[in-house]
């Protein structure tokens, strides 16, 4: 703060005059005191500096881990507690290394009326555009009455715009919802199309499979995705760096593929052999991970047609340098892992973990 | 002679005659000079070059009227004689200033003699029946107040903007002599129109002996008198600010007004002025700072979030002498408020609060004509009015370019659709509205009292419009009596929306957005006669009004309501005092917002919705008024005024039916308010001036509030029989029982003191002082935790307060130019007064009991635990430091703080220490 000059103490002749305004242009100059802030508090830090280490510790589901479009900070979906009875699924921003959550994306819009929002699989841009799941229903009630692809962004009053609307038929059949979503490029997004069965007593789990992988155009007004071929029952899917093509995984395939886009190819990239799948792939600086073996369920949807998904309960994640052919697991003492991100400085990994709280926990990526 | 003059203008004194109040007159006798003292019957005398001409009647008399409030040029001519010019001849409105000529023969053409001023004393003028507060443009230079509501909250009865106890809205206002008045709210919202003071010519506040010619007012009229521009070109600039003060003492003031005027060709003149402010915080309070550090007003108590405002207040007037006698006046004024406004439970997530825009814009015409042969002065006014009011979600916080100033247009959300009052798309959402969740930004973290993500959802737009024009006659019939006669219509537009909860589609717990659009119109008829004698004037005059409000509901035709006021008024002067006795019945229709349904959630006892009355008619009052006025010393004057007024037909919610909720408006409410005021006036001798004025009223009433529930009568269904409410009267919302408010002001001769470096630091030194102390006013006490009230209606009284306001100014002269510095410090004392008070404890603060009974209750709906990654984290409530806070040990204390946080008064609490810095130039 400029401090004030002091009042002139001497006449003001026509010569003078100029001196008057000292004291105004200084008053003028002078920045006002503002009020007390209403930002945000600083986020916590990392509770620890260990590796592998748990970096969420809520007592509800964290789920869909995803790097951010800058690359500084991880996004996740987080279980906000709403009411009493209703939950809902939430998008934050955290740290590299863990911490208090730096920015949150809610819409509790229906909470009002017993419903819950559900956001998952958030795919941010390097421009900040939002992609992400919502899925509106009744709490564990089975099938949400509504479920949409949108683009929006982490402003509180961004309602985001519908993509795609699902449910959507598809040659494999009834496309319910999307994971790993991804962004191919600056205007397409690419992501595994899914069937949702609703098992187990009074419907209340949740099984979610893909059925393939799709490119959608955000741009495009018709919302119409293309089917990438021969990506029948795609497990996971990975955008190359450059766009030029696409990783993935199949249903019960332990092998990686590789799709370029341009001659429309697909080439297999590494085999983990043995009797499971591999899924979840991801791939940095020739670098490939992927969640290995574990616990997974196939189930038939007999709702619409007899199509197979696979209800995936965690692995263990793999890491292949494909330079060398070494390949190496990233454990999580004791844990089932899934959905793995890959940070942007290719270093470390955050992973859903398969527990009774769903906590993520940070990996090494030595 | 003339600084004594300006002196009593400063000190507002001043009387004024019933009639025509928004003008003064000048009348005299022209003599010849010398033994003889002959009359001079013929003698032509103008005023301002010419714009208004008379001539003396066959005893020398005359009679210049339709003068504006101000400084005016008189010259007596006749053939034979030597013309004299009178320069600055004071006016005030309502009042005769007294002027006679002595001309001398002059066979040869000799220079007119001047005489540069004319003291004015009209206390003790018997035609003066209305007893006027005033104060001047110039008076607001020299007194610590900004606005012109705040000098009229200066005046004698005045509380805010409720006069002598009264209702807000009950007031009148007459700019320029055309009425204005917020007729969809006025109980409940402002004008929204605000002249600058540096185009005022003169303020009045007038409580009785209310002239004929006016309505649209129970309790008191403001007159407002703009001045007209000189020919001389000239400018006045002000800037004004609270920077340097920093921590503590900067509000985030800035205000600049600039001013200009000048002759644009000969006879027209022309005069602008802008009036532009800011403030960071625009509602100040003198809370008490709290004792928890994590509190963030712990360390910063003076700036509240979320609380800025801008004002912006721009005017402009044109006088055109179109030919001799005939003078046309074109008055413009625009007024645009935008606030940003604090809400306790959006504190911390004040980025979507709520706010509001208010503006109101004014076009008048005025021409004026003076009948030179037939007596006859005519003046035709052409106005129009509108007023535009928007409640809801700022859209962004205001991007702040200079202080509080923002370059872009404050944008509420769902404005829009508001303006096109289109009800069925507002079933759906509003698009931008969400639905408030609990704040994590608090300091406390934890889900309790703070909300965030919006506001409360309330989206309300109203527009009122109006087209009015008057004509008034004022016609000499005799010598010494003179009739009025005048006629006005206004054609209204009303136009309203409102939404509630905007973030949620209509439904069941949601209302329907409500609209209304429909064209009132009004009418009114005067006649007053005035006639004098020695020691005697008697005003009377009747007023027939009418109106017509609602004609849009099928089958709830309004019928046209008409109302007939008789006002008279007999003063005399009896041994050196002058004695007024005046009667008046007032009516005004009420607020167009009872002719409307109204949802709100004020209370869960008394209902939320009231049944809009299309048929409502006046609301009126009758008031009886003694006033005696002495002055027993030429500086010293006293007034006593001792009145009582009946009030009858104020709108109040009355009970249809059994159902609590089932409520309509009616002209149902009636009171009574009675009082003595005593003014007490120094004017300037020996460089210094006083004004004390002393208030003792008692204000009461059946309903304080049009919205409070009043029971009307009913029917026994048992027997039959009619049950009539109890005739209980309450104190009134204002009833202020005593005031005491104390002026002083000094200033110091030019050449004073030594001179230091060219300076005399003592030289030229301006101060005013006002002095403030008040009763408290009535409040209603409730049960603690219900809303039973607990006795009756109003029947606590919160404590007395007092402020000390001061101006200081240093007047400094350079070259032709002309300047100043000042220092405005409001409260000086910086004494912390208790403005209202909660219901349930009868004190600003809530028990102990309650913040703790709040604490359990958020406490046991969200007991869960907070772990560490989340952002209601708070790691230094995190006692064990295990990742979580969680458990009544740890969270509870937070629930605890979140609640003293939440429940700590500040609006409770009147404004703190103010104190602005100003330079003025002048040239």
């Amino acid at each position: 703060m400029l401090r004030y000059a002091l009042w002139p103490k001497v006449a003001l002749p026509a010569r003078r005059a100029r001196r008057w305004l000292i004291p105004l242009l200084a008053a003028a100059a002078c920045q006002h005191s503002g009020p007390f802030q209403t930002t945000a508090q600083d986020p916590t830090g990392p509770r620890s500096n260990e590796l592998p280490r748990q970096v969420t510790l809520s007592g509800y589901p964290d789920l869909t881990p995803a790097r951010s479009g800058s690359g500084a900070d991880w996004l996740y979906t987080y279980t906000e507690p709403g009411r009493p009875g209703i939950i809902n699924f939430c998008i934050a921003g955290m740290p590299l290394d863990g911490g208090g959550r730096t920015r949150t994306y809610c819409d509790v819009a229906l909470g009002r009326f017993g419903l819950t929002t559900t956001i998952t699989w958030p795919a941010e841009s390097p421009d900040g555009r939002l992609a992400y799941i919502r899925s509106r229903g009744v709490p564990n009630s089975g099938p949400s009455y509504s479920t949409a692809l949108i683009l929006g962004s982490f402003a509180p009053r961004d309602s985001g715009r519908i993509l795609r609307s699902f449910p959507y038929r598809s040659p494999q059949g009834l496309v319910r919802s999307a994971t790993h979503i991804g962004w191919l490029n600056h205007h397409t997004l690419l992501f595994v199309a899914t069937d949702i069965i609703h098992p187990g007593f009074a419907s209340q789990d949740t099984a979610e499979g893909g059925l393939q992988i799709e490119r959608l155009d955000v741009d495009q007004p018709s919302g119409t995705p293309d089917v990438m071929p021969g990506t029948a029952f795609a497990s996971s899917v990975e955008p190359m760096a450059d766009g030029s093509g696409f990783f993935f995984t199949l249903l019960g395939d332990p092998r990686v593929y590789r799709r370029k886009l341009a001659g429309g190819t697909t080439d297999p990239v590494y085999d983990f052999g043995g009797p499971l799948p591999a899924r979840d792939v991801r791939f940095a600086d020739s670098v490939l991970y992927a969640v290995v073996g574990g616990i997974i369920q196939t189930i038939t949807d007999t709702t619409d047609t007899t199509e197979t998904i696979q209800w995936d309960f965690g692995g263990t994640l793999m890491r292949v340098d494909l330079r060398s052919g070494l390949a190496d697991s990233l454990v999580v003492p004791g844990l089932l892992v899934r959905h793995p991100a890959l940070s942007g400085d290719h270093h470390r990994l955050l992973v859903e973990t398969v527990s009774q709280t769903k906590d993520l926990w940070l990996v090494e990526a030595p | 002679m003339k600084s004594l003059c300006l002196a009593a203008a400063i000190l507002g004194l001043g009387t004024s005659t019933a009639l025509a109040q928004t003008d003064g007159s000048i009348s005299g006798v022209v003599r010849e000079a010398g033994d003889s003292a002959r009359l001079v019957a013929g003698a032509r005398i103008s005023a301002d070059g010419g714009r208004i001409i008379v001539l003396t009647n066959a005893q020398g008399g005359y009679r210049l009227r339709g003068l504006n409030s101000g400084w005016h040029t008189v010259s007596g001519t006749a053939i034979g004689y030597r013309p004299v010019l009178r320069d600055s001849v004071l006016v005030r409105d309502g009042q005769d200033t007294p002027l006679n000529f002595v001309l001398s023969a002059d066979p040869v053409g000799l220079a007119p003699i001047e005489v540069i001023a004319i003291r004015v004393d009209s206390l003790l003028d018997p035609l003066a029946p209305a007893d006027a507060q005033r104060f001047t443009g110039e008076d607001l230079h020299r007194m610590p107040v900004t606005t012109i509501d705040e000098a009229l909250a200066l005046s004698a009865g005045a509380v805010g903007q409720s006069y002598r106890g009264g209702r807000l809205g009950e007031q009148g206002t007459v700019v320029d002599g055309l009425g204005i008045k917020n007729q969809i709210d006025a109980s409940t919202g402002a004008a929204g129109l605000r002249l600058p003071p540096d185009i005022l010519a003169e303020g009045s506040l007038i409580t009785n002996g209310i002239s004929a010619r006016y309505g649209q007012a129970v309790s008191a009229l403001v007159e407002l008198d703009t001045r007209d521009g000189t020919s001389r070109w000239q400018a006045r600039t002000r800037y004004e600010t609270d920077r340097p003060l920093g921590a503590g003492g900067d509000y985030g003031l800035d205000r600049a007004v600039v001013s200009v005027e000048g002759g644009l060709a000969k006879g027209v003149t022309v005069l602008g002025v802008a009036d532009l402010s800011g403030r960071l915080d625009a509602d100040p309070v003198n809370a008490p700072t709290p004792d928890n550090p994590h509190d963030p007003r712990h360390d910063q108590p003076w700036l509240l979030p979320h609380n800025s405002g801008q004002q912006v207040d721009l005017a402009a007037k044109l006088t055109a002498s179109l030919a001799t006698g005939m003078t046309l006046r074109l008055l413009g004024v625009h007024s645009g408020e935008e606030r940003l406004l604090y809400d306790p439970a959006y504190k911390y997530d004040a980025d979507l609060g709520p706010a509001r825009r208010v503006t109101a814009n004014l076009l008048t015409a005025h021409l004026q004509k003076s009948l030179l042969r037939s007596g006859i002065l005519a003046d035709l006014r052409v106005g129009y009015y509108d007023r535009q009011f928007t409640y809801g979600t700022a859209d962004q916080d205001p991007d702040y370019s200079f202080g509080a100033f923002t370059s872009n247009r404050l944008h509420i959300l769902g404005e829009d659709l508001a303006r096109r009052q289109d009800t069925a798309s507002a079933r759906a959402p509003i698009s931008g509205y969400l639905v408030p969740s609990l704040s994590d930004r608090t300091p406390w973290g934890v889900p309790a009292f703070f909300m965030a993500r919006g506001s409360n959802g309330t989206l309300g737009w109203n527009e009122f419009r109006e087209l009015r024009g008057r004509l008034d006659l004022s016609v000499v019939t005799t010598s010494n009596s003179e009739l009025f006669v005048g006629a006005e219509y206004q054609g209204q537009k009303v136009q309203t929306f409102q939404r509630v909860q905007a973030w949620l589609p209509v439904g069941d717990s949601v209302p329907p957005a409500t609209a209304a659009t429909f064209h009132p119109h009004a009418g009114a008829l005067y006649a007053e006669y005035q006639i004098r004698g020695r020691d005697l004037g008697l005003t009377a005059g009747v007023r027939y009004d009418e109106f017509r409000g609602r004609e849009d509901l099928p089958g709830q035709a309004a019928t046209t309501k008409r109302a007939v006021s008789p006002r008279v008024a007999l003063s005399t002067v009896l041994q050196g005092a002058t004695l007024v006795a005046s009667y008046g019945r007032f009516q005004q229709a009420p607020d167009y917002q009872y002719l409307i349904d109204a949802a709100f959630d004020d209370t869960v006892r008394t209902g939320r919705f009231r049944r809009g009355n299309p048929d409502l008619g006046f609301e009126s009052s009758t008031q009886y008024e003694l006033s005696a006025r002495i002055r027993p010393k030429p500086e010293i004057s006293l007034r006593v005024n001792v009145y009582y007024r009946r009030l009858l037909g104020l709108v109040a919610s009355v009970p249809l039916g059994v159902r609590v909720d089932s409520s309509q408006f009616g002209n149902e409410d009636f009171g009574t308010i009675k009082g003595v005021e005593a003014i007490v006036e120094r004017s300037m001798k020996n460089h210094w001036a006083a004004r004390v004025s002393y208030t003792l009223q008692q204000a009461q009433a059946t309903s304080t509030s049009a919205f409070l529930l009043r029971q009307a009568w009913s029917v026994n269904p048992g027997n039959g029989d009619t049950i009539k409410p109890a005739r209980v009267e309450f104190p009134l919302d204002y009833d202020r029982s005593r005031g005491l408010v104390a002026m002083v002001s000094a200033e110091s001769p030019a050449n004073l003191g030594p001179r230091l470096g060219g300076l005399r630091p003592f030289g030229g030194l301006q101060g005013t002082v006002i002095v403030q102390v008040s009763s408290g006013l009535p409040f209603s006490k409730v049960a603690p935790g219900t809303d039973s009230l607990i006795g009756l209606p109003n029947d606590y009284r919160l404590p007395g307060t007092q402020t000390v306001d001061l101006l200081l100014r240093k007047v400094i002269t350079f070259g032709s130019a002309r300047g100043g510095i000042y220092l405005d410090v409001r409260n000086l004392l910086n004494h912390r007064n208790t403005v209202a008070i909660r219901r349930d404890t009868g004190m600003p603060e809530a028990l102990p009991s309650t913040v703790q009974q709040m604490a359990e209750a958020a406490y046991t709906a969200h007991p869960e635990s907070i772990p560490y990654e989340s952002t209601r984290y708070r790691s230094w409530a995190d006692l064990n430091h295990d990742g979580y806070l969680e458990g009544r040990n740890e969270l509870f204390p937070l629930y605890l703080a979140a609640a003293q946080d939440y429940t700590q008064p500040l609006f409770a609490f009147g404004p703190p220490r103010l104190i602005r810095m100003g330079v003025e130039f002048e040239f």
